[in-house]
């Protein structure tokens, strides 16, 4: 079944965070993406699964400003975009956090010195919330995978995004280790309630930490359809097993193998 | 740990290859003398000092005076004439164009070298020249002067001598500066004159207006000598014989056709044609003659000859430091048994 | 029992260390002292440690030992430092700033394969014949050496790193100083270790002319009049200062780079 744009919109009644309208993306005469378009609401998690190749990502660096699109438009909060910024915070699938900064000041990065210093509450905060605490004066090359994740989350909430926007982020971790990132996400979200893009190629991800699935398919980049997880929250592993969790799980695993 | 092990090894090896080339340099010796008793081809490895005034023996090179006596010679430049000893020592060269600081070398690296052939006498070419825009004018007012020259050579034996002589010993700053910066180092006016041997120093003054201040003859006499390790006299005494020959015939043909020399000696040093005519008429081209003439002060047989310049030459270097001991009597290098014979020939 | 096994593989790892060299001394003991190479081409271990002794009461042509020494450490010091402070931010400049890379760029690429020591002649004539001419070419050797570490470091930043940088809202001189500068360091500091060495041999080429002293200009003149001892001292020494030079800027690297983690 092919999608229309307006099938694709979130169902809510306030105005989308993104707002993503026929966005086309090539490279020479490859297609990269054909005609995107989908929408965000506030605090809702977006996940976006689809085999590598299918622009997922490229579709991410477009909305954080890395790359720009061959057509199309790019609303965030109605507003194009012209460069990457905090209010788009990105979560990298490797920890991108500066190795010649300690954890504290990984979390501030960006910030003046006297921002720094006003923030220095949250920042304990985050540290607690992100399980840092005692890592404080840590480098990178001291922590964990986990760990470093851990960092790179608290360094994007720190900025108060209009929209989270994560590139598989537990893509490098361990299974143990991404199944705790993930409840964690959950904590997160039941305290911040951030809107969030979430890339992932793990399906099971997808549906545990998401609220609606974007289902892309390759060559050319295209939504292929949108699978709604209406899941309650506080969501906790045990779901993985219920009927509701396997019935999504099974609709999305159908379109990618369409 | 791994690297300093390689360290270890690489040492190992240096060392290793240290030993193989000491090696070498015995039998090297060896294949010389049985080249030498086989009768022909005649050859000989000349050392010479690239920008010096072997002028002798450019021409003879340059004219065929050796190939036309089926001698074939090969050229091994230097860039110091002191710094052949190494050459004579592991017997890569046979014979060397040298003075008499050569010889101290040669003799103080532990070789038996012989003086065998006085070429000329250049102690009128080496000059002391001044910057053309300095104050000094002549010896007396060379107080608190800097001048440059290659230390241990021939020109700085010439400036000890002279400042001796003058009783300016401790009053004047000499610089050690190779050949090569001379004009370099009176450009920048770092110096206020320099003590060079010919043709260079004809150049400095020609080319940069430099001002003759004084001259060696009356100082020290500098013989320029031809060198040879003692056994080399004795395995390749016919070429050697021969090499006279063409040399003795290459002294006679400068005096007779100048400007050509002159030529020929600007192609080999690098020098510019009309700074080397204008060394020539300096120079005093020896012959076999001359060297055994007891009246020459070139002379080869008596002590008032080369042997009392390598006197001087031997307390200058000694009272320098120059060597890191005492040098021994540079007159016994003296061996006048091969011109002799040659004269003897004739 | 793990403290006792880890102190004795570090005993078995100081007797390798040592043994390499041990046995190049006992090596150069059995060829000298056993009489195999004569001293005028290898001289004994307490021959050159006797001559070591006379050149340290005595000095060398007119300075002494401690001249010698101190004159090529401060030229190699001065013209390293003077490199490493204008090589390294044009390097990072022509890394980080592509106009700037092509506009000047290609005046580097003419200098880099010219070895400095040909400048020599051309320095002395400028400079003169003190320290200047030796500073400017030591200079020049470690700030091309500096400028291609700096600029290969900005190459080496990893891009995740200018993302999250851009991404905090960092660009232009911001990105530049707060990510791209300290990124470069571990390739800044791996270059000024080889400057520093190559400054270190540079030294040695730069006091074969005009220099009145300098453990280059010893060498030099000691192996002109074939004073095969002090030449030895010379090169023990040159080897002893340039492995301290060594170790005291890995020393800094380690302090400056503590957060690689090495």
């Amino acid at each position: 079944m092919l999608m229309t744009a307006a099938n694709a919109m979130g169902g809510s009644a306030t105005p989308p965070v993104i707002d993503i309208a026929g966005v086309q993306k090539r490279y020479g005469h490859v297609v990269a993406l054909a005609d995107v378009s989908f929408s965000v609401a506030r605090s809702e998690v977006v996940a976006i699964v689809g085999p590598s190749g299918c622009g997922k990502s490229t579709l991410l660096n477009i909305i954080a400003g890395f790359d720009e699109p061959t057509d199309g438009t790019v609303l965030v909060h109605g507003a194009p975009i012209v460069a990457p910024g905090p209010e788009r915070s990105v979560v990298f699938q490797q920890p991108a956090l500066f190795p010649w900064l300690n954890v504290r000041r990984n979390i501030v990065f960006g910030f003046s010195r006297a921002r720094a210093a006003r923030q220095s509450a949250r920042v304990d905060e985050f540290i607690d919330i992100m399980g840092l605490r005692g890592f404080e004066a840590s480098y990178p090359y001291q922590l964990s995978g986990g760990m470093m994740q851990r960092v790179s989350i608290a360094r994007a909430l720190i900025r108060d995004p209009e929209v989270l926007l994560m590139d598989e982020p537990f893509g490098a971790l361990d299974a143990q280790t991404r199944l705790t990132m993930q409840e964690l996400l959950h904590d997160v979200w039941a305290r911040y309630a951030p809107t969030i893009v979430f890339i992932t190629h793990d399906v099971d991800e997808a549906v545990f930490v998401s609220d609606r699935i974007l289902v892309m398919s390759a060559r050319p980049g295209l939504i292929r359809d949108v699978v709604e997880v209406p899941l309650k929250r506080p969501r906790s592993y045990e779901l993985i097993m219920s009927e509701a969790f396997v019935d999504i799980k099974r609709r999305v695993l159908a379109e990618l193998h369409a | 740990m791994n690297k300093l092990n390689v360290n270890g090894i690489t040492s190992v090896l240096a060392l290793i290859g240290l030993i193989a080339a000491t090696g070498a340099h015995g039998a090297a010796s060896g294949p010389s003398s049985a080249a030498a008793s086989a009768p022909a081809p005649l050859t000989l490895n000349v050392g010479y000092t690239k920008g010096g005034s072997a002028l002798k023996w450019f021409v003879a090179q340059e004219k065929g005076f050796f190939t036309e006596r089926g001698l074939h010679v090969n050229a091994i430049g230097f860039t110091g004439g002191i710094a052949a000893a190494t050459a004579l020592k592991a017997g890569s060269v046979d014979i060397n164009l040298t003075a008499a600081t050569g010889v101290a070398t040669a003799l103080s690296a532990g070789v038996d070298i012989k003086t065998f052939y006085a070429s000329y006498d250049e102690s009128a070419a080496d000059w002391l020249v001044a910057r053309k825009d300095s104050s000094i004018t002549g010896i007396q007012n060379l107080k608190g002067a800097t001048i440059g020259t290659s230390r241990g050579s021939t020109a700085w034996v010439c400036v000890m001598s002279m400042l001796k002589a003058e009783g300016l010993v401790g009053k004047v700053d000499v610089k050690d500066i190779k050949a090569q910066a001379w004009v370099a180092a009176m450009e920048s006016r770092s110096l206020d004159a320099i003590q060079g041997w010919p043709p260079a120093a004809q150049q400095i003054v020609q080319s940069l207006g430099g001002r003759k201040i004084a001259d060696c003859s009356s100082y020290a006499r500098e013989t320029i000598i031809w060198e040879a390790p003692a056994e080399v006299l004795t395995a390749k005494k016919h070429a050697v014989l021969v090499w006279i020959a063409a040399m003795e015939k290459a002294g006679k043909w400068i005096s007779e056709n100048p400007s050509e020399a002159a030529a020929i000696w600007s192609k080999y040093s690098g020098v510019p044609a009309k700074d080397a005519a204008s060394a020539l008429p300096y120079i005093e081209w020896l012959s076999v003659k001359d060297m055994l003439d007891p009246k020459h002060p070139s002379n080869m047989v008596n002590p008032d000859g080369l042997a009392k310049q390598y006197a001087t030459y031997r307390s200058i270097l000694d009272e320098g430091k120059i060597f890191p001991a005492a040098l021994p009597d540079l007159a016994r290098s003296i061996d006048p048994s091969l011109i002799s014979e040659y004269q003897g020939h004739r | 029992m793990a403290a006792e096994r880890t102190r004795s593989a570090q005993m078995l790892r100081w007797l390798r260390r040592g043994s390499g060299l041990g046995g190049c001394l006992a090596l150069w003991c059995i060829l000298s002292y056993g009489g195999i190479v004569s001293p005028g081409f290898l001289p004994s271990p307490s021959g050159i440690v006797e001559r070591f002794i006379e050149l340290a009461e005595n000095g060398y042509a007119n300075s002494s030992l401690w001249q010698h020494i101190f004159d090529s450490v401060y030229r190699t010091l001065a013209g390293f430092v003077l490199g490493v402070a204008a090589g390294t931010p044009t390097g990072l400049l022509l890394g980080y700033c592509r106009r700037f890379d092509e506009s000047v760029g290609p005046i580097f690429s003419f200098l880099r394969p010219i070895p400095p020591i040909a400048y020599t002649p051309l320095f002395v004539l400028y400079l003169g014949i003190g320290d200047a001419s030796k500073i400017v070419l030591i200079f020049i050797g470690a700030f091309l050496y500096m400028l291609l570490s700096a600029q290969a470091g900005v190459r080496n930043v990893p891009e995740v790193l200018v993302r999250a940088g851009r991404n905090a809202g960092l660009g232009g001189a911001g990105l530049f100083v707060r990510v791209i500068v300290p990124g470069s360091l571990p390739g800044i500091m791996t270059g000024a270790r080889t400057a520093l060495s190559v400054s270190w041999a540079l030294v040695v080429a730069a006091e074969l002319i005009a220099a009145q002293a300098g453990l280059g200009y010893m060498v030099s003149s000691a192996g002109v009049f074939f004073d095969i001892r002090t030449l030895f001292v010379g090169i023990i020494l040159i080897g002893i200062v340039g492995l301290i030079l060594d170790r005291t800027i890995l020393m800094i690297e380690r302090k400056l780079l503590h957060w690689q983690g090495r």
